[in-house]
């Protein structure tokens, strides 16, 4: 008997890891069809063995099948989502309520419950704990690939293949001052085909292997996110928005997603495209908090829950691409999420300090840093420096303002005509143009976050980059680091135009860039045409300070030989200023520059500069860069920050219209099997009321088309009896039927009893308000407490596209 | 005689009445695993009495190996995150044994111009306690009085890193890249051609036919089907890789062709 039992667990533990293992094919989806591989067939002779345990053994192997436990278990695939759809918050969240109630009240029967919903409440925690280290991780493993890569272009390690140009030198003495990174062992592409790096030959030679080596990075990223996953193109940061907000998209965080795209953005960065790898970066970590939520059932099975996951995931991502986890925890708070209550707050906390932590274990740089254009320096600003900051913020919101508006047209061209059809081509193109031009510029021709490290970094005596070349003064005696303002060289002359030549190239290319079919991120361009901005207005300010301290503006604090204004500062504030300016973050953007720098005195300037950028940029256009592309897109997103004041009254925006025919109802009994079908397939709506019956219009409930379908069709396949001429009902007791007719179909466990309704006249702004704070997916309208008609998401989403002179059919999902 | 063994093995399968793959899966545990113990119900095949000793350990090892499958299959799936975690792990060891390694740690001093000399960079494999001027700059280029002024203007910075962290990272990142560049090139030009030498043509233009389908009942019958199917190992990887290949497909019409998302 013992022996038997303990077979019987055996199989109960095979069919177990069995439903997993199938389940794993549906691992992609975004949201695996919840228990759909459920082994629910009764006829089989393992009967599922939870179901009565206790029942004896003789019993449960020769179980006859039952009809009517349907009903008491959900079926596979009831309460979930189609691809393209909308989840609707309220249901999720009182299932969620609903099986946190069952575990608590369980847990005070035996040990053993006690022990699940101990590690049912913990494995929130864990769940962080797993995203976080597995984002460091890939973000380490990002950022020392993309190393290597981007200085293979120029040549190659011949002691260690795998080194990079700084590590490949990392111990040699034969660097000097001037050139930092030389040594024998490094030797560029010209070096190794024609022997020497001297001369215009191998000046081009150089130049071919490096738009060479682009031109591949880039068709090979172009190539595979073509072949093995489509979604793995763009920032994702609009898409993460709009799934955090209750969209579905299938796969769109899946395995192959992640793999993709983690691959290609490597490829993507070192293909030296004006492109960064910071919003990919939170699209890897919501990849990341996806897959890792399959181990929980908690999460597997909750899309409210999941959201929550990736909303600290979203966080985890801005942590490791900016070494700032604050920032990222805030990013997530201000630009992503949808729903953050306290508890995600804490939890995207721990995920961001376990990511850091993660990166910094692996050092991807080799300096202790978590990001390479980390800066540091204390020198204090002058009040009158705001006068620049704040002329730096325009300029960011003026950038910002033009840079969406390009990139949307540009978008659209690609979307609509011919362009659009050409992905690998445009790539090519792309990578073809940005190569060719880049070279001959040394501040275009190293990666964009070098760049950015040049331009945030303080010329002190130990510099000897060409932007640091200052004439020397003959005070320099004084033995220590703090320089006084000094006249520029020639050569700073010289980076000056180089400087200002690579604004205009980068400003241009970004608008082209962003939104091709490869992994593109836009913070680092952003940031680079701010701080290049601010680096020249910087030096300027300099060198007037330096020629004309005599002036009133400079007298009292920047007499002669005083070190008054700091070029790497303008530089960092206007990279603040533009990136404001184009995703319009406030807080979370002053907090991750705050962290890059570690320079508490520079809060406000910096909050100075994105406050004004942001005006400004307001003023020119209303939304941000990923609020544009939703919109661009069609995606169902109700933006939680816009305001609506129009005076329209909830009849103006339901369905159906005055002229349309009667809303689409089911009775709650009274309907036959195969009316229903007929209804559904006549009809194309997700949900359908249910009244007591067509003359009253009395609301009872709510059903989903989709689990209408997947009950009746599970019915008609397994329940006796049940053919196209038996009875649905709703209701809670099934009356007495003639012996005659065909057993009934009861179908309460998937109504919805509890369906929000508003009545006809309340006003349009309620609606949309409680839509947003509840994350409604429908609303039935009634008047007089009969039903009258029903708002859904994409109505209300409609309507406003039609207040704002928009095209309403651009609303493309529901 | 011989045949006892034989029957035993298959006969304790189907008593057991499991499902068909969970005695797939675990006969392919069991084979290596189960074959002392079938070699030894060879040996004890003549005594009845050992007989039945030699089913009870089998049963034992079929146990074994079943909470082994049922441990393992989901394991299966998680192979991505396990190589990421393994990564992850081995390149913190990695980092834990070599990072005392001479080559991967350095003091670098900076010594800006000073009056006539010029500017020099210092490379010296020395502890983080003997990261100073008067350590690594070797030779001293100015004397006595002026060695203190030298040395204050100079830079000193201890750097780690992790050589092993970085090969390993990079050859990881190249071989995975290599994979999916020689499976992307098998799936574009290979199986075409081995499915058009081996169909012929008509049949290819079909299967691609009779993808869509657009009854609301079909896809609820998708769900419902693929409980009810039990297909082997083999049948399972293959309709898995089916599945993978149309939604890529359906994922490639929506963003490439019809430019609906992320465009």
């Amino acid at each position: 008997m013992a022996s038997l039992i303990l077979m019987m667990n055996n199989t109960g533990y095979c069919s177990e890891s069995f439903n997993s293992l199938q389940s794993a094919t549906s691992d992609e989806d975004m949201v695996e069809i919840a228990g759909a591989t459920l082994d629910f067939s009764s006829t089989d002779d393992v009967p599922p063995l939870d179901r009565d345990h206790g029942a004896g053994i003789g019993n449960g192997l020769k179980e006859a099948p039952k009809l009517m436990d349907f009903l008491d278990e959900p079926l596979p695939g009831v309460g979930t989502y189609e691809d393209f759809n909308t989840i609707d918050w309220v249901r999720e969240k009182s299932k969620d309520r609903d099986r946190h109630r069952e575990i608590a009240s369980q847990s005070k029967e035996s040990t053993w419950a006690l022990m699940k919903s101990i590690s049912d409440a913990f494995s929130g925690w864990l769940l962080m704990l797993f995203v976080g280290l597995m984002s460091g991780a890939l973000a380490g493993g990002i950022d020392i690939s993309a190393h290597w890569m981007t200085d293979l272009k120029e040549g190659v390690c011949l002691s260690a293949f795998w080194f990079n140009h700084e590590h490949c030198c990392w111990n040699s003495n034969e660097n000097t001052f001037q050139e930092r990174d030389k040594c024998p062992k490094w030797k560029s592409w010209a070096e190794l085909i024609i022997g020497s790096n001297d001369g215009p030959f191998a000046y081009i030679m150089n130049y071919v292997m490096y738009v060479c080596w682009a031109l591949l990075f880039s068709f090979l990223a172009v190539s595979l996110v073509r072949a093995f996953a489509p979604y793995a193109c763009g920032s994702g940061i609009p898409e993460i928005k709009t799934i955090l907000s209750g969209f579905i998209i299938r796969g769109y965080l899946g395995k192959w997603t992640l793999m993709i795209k983690t691959i290609t953005l490597v490829l993507a960065v070192s293909s030296g495209l004006s492109l960064g790898k910071e919003g990919p970066l939170v699209h890897v970590a919501c990849c990341c908090g996806n897959i890792l939520c399959h181990l929980f059932t908690k999460y597997r099975k909750n899309e409210a829950k999941r959201r929550e996951v990736l909303s600290a995931a979203a966080a985890v991502g801005v942590s490791v691409a900016f070494g700032a986890p604050i920032g990222g925890v805030l990013f997530s708070l201000e630009e992503v999420s949808y729903y953050f209550p306290l508890k995600t707050l804490w939890r995207s906390f721990f995920a961001a300090l376990v990511a850091a932590f993660t990166l910094r274990s692996i050092n991807p740089f080799g300096n202790s840093r978590l990001v390479l254009f980390y800066v540091e320096f204390h020198s204090p600003w002058h009040l009158v420096e705001l006068v620049p900051f704040v002329l730096l913020g325009i300029f960011g919101g003026i950038w910002g303002a033009f840079f969406i508006r390009a990139n949307i047209m540009w978008c659209r061209r690609r979307k609509t005509t011919r362009l659009g059809h050409y992905p690998v081509l445009e790539v090519l193109v792309v990578t073809a143009v940005t190569a060719v031009l880049a070279f001959p510029n040394s501040y275009t021709r190293m990666s964009t976050s070098e760049l950015i490290s040049e331009l945030f970094n303080d010329c002190g005596l130990l510099d000897s980059s060409q932007l640091c070349n200052y004439a020397n003064v003959s005070d320099i005696e004084r033995g220590s680091n703090a320089l006084p303002d000094r006249p520029a060289s020639h050569d700073v002359y010289t980076a000056m135009w180089q400087l200002a030549l690579a604004l205009v190239f980068k400003m241009l290319i970004t608008v082209v860039t962003f939104g091709m079919k490869v992994p593109s991120g836009l913070f680092i361009p952003s940031m680079a045409v701010g701080a290049i901005a601010g680096r020249l207005l910087g030096v300027g300010m300099e060198q007037l300070a330096y020629y004309h301290h005599d002036w009133v503006l400079f007298r009292g604090w920047c007499s002669p030989g005083a070190d008054c204004i700091t070029p790497g500062l303008y530089a960092m504030v206007g990279a603040a200023a533009c990136l404001g300016g184009v995703t319009r973050m406030t807080v979370s953007l002053v907090v991750i520059m705050f962290e890059l720098t570690g320079g508490l005195e520079y809060i406000v300037p910096l909050m100075a500069a994105t406050m004004t950028s942001k005006w400004v940029a307001d003023a020119l256009g209303r939304e941000g860069i990923y609020e544009a592309h939703i919109r661009l897109n069609g995606y169902p997103f109700l933006e939680p920050k816009e305001e609506f004041s129009h005076k329209t009254l909830a009849m103006d925006v339901m369905r159906p219209r005055r002229s349309d025919p009667p809303l689409s109802v089911i009775t709650q009994d009274g309907m036959s099997v195969e009316e229903v079908e007929t209804l559904i397939t006549d009809t194309s709506y997700s949900g359908f009321p249910v009244v007591v019956s067509h003359e009253s219009q009395r609301l009872v409930g709510f059903v989903l088309r989709r689990d209408l379908v997947i009950s009746i069709e599970n019915a008609r396949q397994r329940q006796d009896g049940v053919v196209s001429t038996s009875q649905i009902f709703f209701t809670e007791y099934t009356p007495p039927q003639l012996p005659s007719s065909p057993s009934p179909l009861k179908l309460r466990g998937i109504l919805d009893l509890s369906p929000f309704t508003v009545t006809d006249h309340t006003a349009m702004d309620i609606v949309v308000d409680i839509f947003r704070k509840l994350g409604l997916r429908q609303c039935l309208v009634t008047h007089n407490g009969r039903l009258l008609g029903i708002i859904t998401k994409k109505d209300i989403l409609k309507h406003m596209a039609q207040i704002a002179n928009r095209d309403p059919d651009s609303i493309l999902f529901n | 005689m011989r045949v006892v063994p034989v029957h035993l093995f298959p006969g304790e399968r189907t008593s057991r009445a499991g499902p068909s793959w969970s005695a797939d899966l675990c006969g392919r545990i069991f084979r290596p695993l189960g074959s002392p113990a079938v070699s030894a119900s060879f040996q004890l095949r003549a005594k009845p009495t050992e007989y039945t000793e030699a089913r009870r350990r089998l049963n034992a090892v079929l146990h074994l190996c079943e909470s082994c499958s049922s441990m393992s299959a989901p394991r299966s799936r998680r192979a991505g995150r396990v190589l990421v975690a393994l990564w992850f792990l081995v390149t913190l060891s990695v980092q834990q044994t070599e990072a005392k390694n001479s080559e991967d740690i350095r003091c670098k001093c900076i010594c800006p111009p000073y009056k006539d000399i010029e500017g020099q960079i210092y490379n010296q494999n020395v502890s983080l306690k003997d990261c100073n001027c008067l350590h690594v700059v070797e030779p001293m280029p100015v004397e006595g009085k002026d060695v203190e002024a030298y040395c204050l203007r100079c830079e000193c910075k201890y750097e780690e890193r992790s050589s092993g962290t970085i090969k390993v990272t990079i050859i990881i990142y190249l071989s995975v890249l290599g994979l999916l560049l020689l499976y992307m090139v098998y799936l574009t030009l290979l199986e075409p051609m081995l499915k058009r030498r081996l169909f012929g043509h008509s049949q290819l233009i079909q299967s691609e036919d009779d993808v869509g389908d657009q009854q609301p009942f079909a896809n609820a019958h998708d769900v419902l089907s693929r409980s009810r199917s039990r297909p082997n190992m083999l049948n399972k990887v293959e309709h898995a890789q089916q599945r993978w290949r149309r939604q890529v497909q359906e994922q490639r019409k929506s963003v490439f062709d019809r430019h609906v998302v992320l465009s």
